[in-house]
């Protein structure tokens, strides 16, 4: 039986909508089901994967990093290469170079790579499905 | 086949647009295919009973399957017990598996 792959289009950028979550969701439902996955990060999405976030403390609610525990979506990705290892399956991610440039958040974490408009492309043809997230 | 797909992210109340789409899913099922319309994110607001009936119970009487994602649902506190006649909660690994299934798939 062949493998199903599902490829997903992000477009928004970190911490501003829903939509971020609920796409990490379904990627780690995907991998948790054994499928491959593929990720195509456009415009803002790109800063996703950015390696230099970091949390930060909240001193409203008087806690300090480790105790804010603050997500990042960087180590969301992270942790999605690494569930893909456990799985066995495979999570390819596609930062749009363009975009990355003129963000500049070319340092990815370990995993992503830069592409293209072309990659989705590719991405498209050998996939069981796409789903594209549009930003509003 | 699983036929269509709509994710419906968005609250029906906020503009007309959503509403539209519903309507699509709505004729697609009439004339065409299966459709399965899977609610989340504010999109779950439709799924409230003595609310959401006018968008959503058309749709149901047309044959759509219409799902929501319970983590939707949890997060703006609608229960279980209070969702719109014929919407079933499913967990987003049901999403997936349309999905695998190559169903074509609408987001909005």
């Amino acid at each position: 039986m062949p493998r199903i792959v599902l490829t997903l289009v992000l477009n928004d950028p970190p911490y501003e909508s829903a939509r971020t979550s609920t796409a990490f969701r379904i990627v780690d439902a995907a991998i948790r089901r054994g499928h491959d996955v593929n990720v195509f990060a456009y415009e803002g999405a790109v800063s996703l994967a950015f390696a230099r976030q970091s949390p930060h403390a909240n001193a409203v609610h008087g806690r300090d990093v480790d105790g804010e525990d603050h997500p990042t979506t960087s180590n969301w990705v992270r942790e999605l290469f690494e569930l893909a290892r456990e799985q066995s399956t495979k999570l390819d991610w596609v930062n749009c170079g363009l975009c990355t440039d003129e963000r500049g958040t070319d340092e990815a974490v370990l995993g992503v790579r830069r592409g293209s408009p072309a990659d989705l492309w590719s991405f498209v043809n050998a996939s069981t499905n796409t789903l594209v997230i549009p930003t509003r | 086949m699983a036929g269509y797909v709509f994710i419906a992210s968005r609250d029906p109340w906020e503009g007309t647009e959503g509403l539209r789409v519903f309507e699509l899913a709505g004729s697609l099922a009439e004339t065409r295919d299966a459709v399965t319309v899977y609610l989340t994110e504010n999109g779950a607001f439709a799924a409230r009973a003595d609310a959401g009936e006018r968008v959503l119970s058309p749709l149901i009487k047309a044959g759509v399957n219409v799902l929501v994602d319970p983590f939707a649902l949890q997060e703006r506190g609608i229960t279980h017990d209070r969702l719109v006649a014929g919407v079933i909660a499913a967990p987003i690994e049901q999403l997936v598996d349309l999905l695998a299934e190559g169903a074509p798939s609408l987001w909005f």
